[in-house]
């Protein structure tokens, strides 16, 4: 009797050592499932991160096909760079335009300085150009699908670029706050839409002084805009500062979300590239 | 992973019945023994499991607390402190907020102050309305003739080993612009670093304590152009809303390099002890230099003693 009742000792220990194991898998079978997606949120907002960042590279290098190339979303036509809502108008303006204005100001170099050869050559676009902005402030949302993410960013630095005196343009010390919807496509994080919206900015050689903030209607590229096809209505107000402004902040920051929605993107508003055109009297 | 539930329940009715006396007595102990490798064996995975999901949880923290201090500086620059103690800071009463000429070091104190800084911000309105009758003194236009845009940069983050609090550096930059009641205008790059703790409360990081550095302010409206540091005097005391009881030894003079102070970065830990803190609140020291505005002097700021140790703290005035 005492062998069988040892038996039966050794039998319920063996399944209650079973239970334990099974219990301790399930809860390592858990535990692996949510660090996986912790692992992976991180990991997204790495490259989010990283996708933002590569912009800013690329601009500082005046590299925009390349920085298309790699970070901006290539299956959708629905992307959209400031003003510039949709392929065509965002083609026009990142590629062609962007091209066409420093092939310009190389051949503006040669009329101010005979004395520096300078071949019209992709190699040397960007001449006269400065883009020192700094990417700050990052607050990143992923969806809880993992497939959209949306981002704040507040950009600082100075820019400047030569003018038709041949000099730098003033430079112009920048704050803008920035807001860009993302997509994973291949595995990767590209931009989809990318809105910026200056805050602040002056003339460096100038007392740098909220009085000195552009105001919306006097942007410089509001006429180019126009004629590329951009929709300026989606151009960010400038907030001027003056006695009786009211503190805002924009873009908003991203909420948490699961999966899109079109209600939440930066760009709500759409192309308006041939009634544009049409008033400017066609592309040219 | 095997059922042992059923494997044993048929090795032990089949030898039972067929095989009573050592010959089933050895099967079990090979069950047994089996159950127990395997048990061992599950304790080892849950063990590595549980590291996985620690090593992704700092993963992810990291995200949540810059997230966390970006929102924290967009909400502050839009002058927003509501938002800031509902959903920012944390819950506890021994959250702190130092910065110069400025100590608050529980949240009786903090509230206190963010209700200074509205009602001066109210009787702002009432003084720019005056001189403006194109604003209208009322509720949604409370905050008019002010406008700050913040940059956090330099993240330098550790978070403890068991997840629960964190320690940070962030450096900042500010761009502030202030209508004072007499209409003159005080416009400000501001250049500071923040060193704050934070503590995760039932999953979500919140802000402990903050202690800012103020290391560069100058006032636009003042100087030369930004390359000549020479003619861009420091701006020591004067109007800033905060007062600036530390700038003298913070500010570099024209010519002069700033050192770091001693403000070191962070350094790993398992789990929070107060002389890790990065802030320790002290009280506020009322100076020559750096004397807060008149609607602040009321606010029940510490004493003059370290919260953590209760020591007295002498603070150094440059008279």
């Amino acid at each position: 009797m005492s062998e069988i009742t040892d038996i039966k000792d050794k039998a319920q220990l063996a399944l209650e050592n079973g239970q334990k194991a099974m219990a301790n898998l399930k809860e390592a079978t858990e535990n692996n499932e949510l660090a996986i997606k912790r692992a992976q949120r991180a990991a997204d907002y790495q490259d989010v991160v990283n996708a933002y960042t590569a912009h800013a590279y690329y601009y500082r290098g005046q590299m925009q096909p390349e920085e298309m190339d790699i970070f901006w979303v290539r299956n959708r036509h629905d992307v959209t760079y400031n003003i510039y809502a949709g392929r065509e108008a965002l083609n026009n303006y990142y590629l062609e335009s962007t091209s066409e204005f420093k092939s310009t100001k190389i051949r503006m170099f040669h009329d101010w300085y005979p004395e520096y050869p300078l071949e019209n050559k992709r190699e040397n676009y960007g001449v006269g150009d400065l883009v020192l902005m700094h990417q700050t402030t990052p607050y990143v949302e992923i969806a809880g699908n993992g497939q959209t993410a949306q981002g704040y960013w507040r950009d600082s630095g100075l820019t400047a670029e030569l003018q038709g005196d041949g000099m730098p343009a003033g430079m112009i010390g920048v704050n803008t706050g920035c807001g860009g919807d993302l997509m994973k496509e291949d595995g990767r994080w590209k931009i989809w839409h990318f809105i910026a919206g200056v805050s602040a900015e002056g003339g460096v050689d100038l007392p740098l002084n909220f009085k000195y903030l552009l105001p919306h209607e006097a942007a410089p590229n509001h006429d180019i805009g126009m004629k590329l096809g951009g929709n300026v209505e989606l151009q960010m107000k400038g907030s001027q500062f003056s006695p009786v402004s009211i503190p805002r902040n924009e873009p908003e920051l991203p909420l948490p979300y699961d999966t899109w929605d079109d209600s939440r993107s930066y760009v709500k508003e759409k192309s308006v590239p041939c009634a544009a055109m049409e008033e400017m009297g066609g592309a040219e | 992973m095997k059922d042992y539930v059923n494997e044993i329940n048929e090795q032990f009715n089949l030898n039972y019945t067929e095989y009573y006396g050592v010959h089933i007595d050895e099967t079990m102990d090979r069950v047994l023994k089996k159950s127990e490798e395997n048990l061992d064996e599950s304790v080892c995975v849950l063990e590595e499991s549980r590291v996985n999901l620690k090593q992704s949880s700092l993963a992810l923290a990291y995200m949540e607390i810059q997230n966390l201090v970006s929102a924290f500086v967009y909400y502050y620059g839009a002058r927003k402190e509501d938002i800031l103690l509902e959903k920012f800071w944390a819950g506890r009463d021994d959250i702190s907020y130092v910065r110069p000429g400025l100590s608050c070091a529980d949240r009786d104190t903090l509230v206190s102050y963010y209700t200074a800084v509205r009602d001066r911000r109210v009787k702002r309105l009432e003084a720019i309305s005056k001189l403006h009758p194109e604003l209208e003194n009322k509720e949604e236009n409370i905050g008019a003739g002010e406008t700050q845009t913040g940059c956090v940069c330099s993240p330098y983050v550790v978070i403890s080993d068991d997840c629960t609090t964190a320690r940070g550096l962030w450096s900042m930059q500010f761009f502030y612009g202030e209508i004072l009641p007499d209409d003159s205008r005080l416009d400000d790059c501001i250049y500071e670093r923040w060193a704050i703790d934070f503590v995760n409360e039932d999953g979500l990081w919140k802000i402990w304590r903050i202690r800012v550095y103020e290391d560069l302010a100058e006032d636009y409206t003042s100087v030369k152009p930004m390359m000549d540091m020479s003619s861009r005097p420091p701006r020591i005391g004067g109007v800033s809303p905060h007062g600036n009881i530390e700038m003298p030894m913070l500010m570099p003079r024209p010519g002069e390099i700033l050192p770091p102070k001693a403000l070191n970065l962070p350094e790993p830990y398992e789990t929070f002890d107060y002389k890790l803190s990065m802030v320790k609140p002290i009280g506020r020291v009322v100076g020559k230099l750096g004397t807060p505005p008149q609607e602040f002097m009321h606010l029940p700021f510490v004493p003059h003693f370290d919260i953590f140790t209760g020591k007295p703290v002498t603070v150094q005035v440059e008279e």
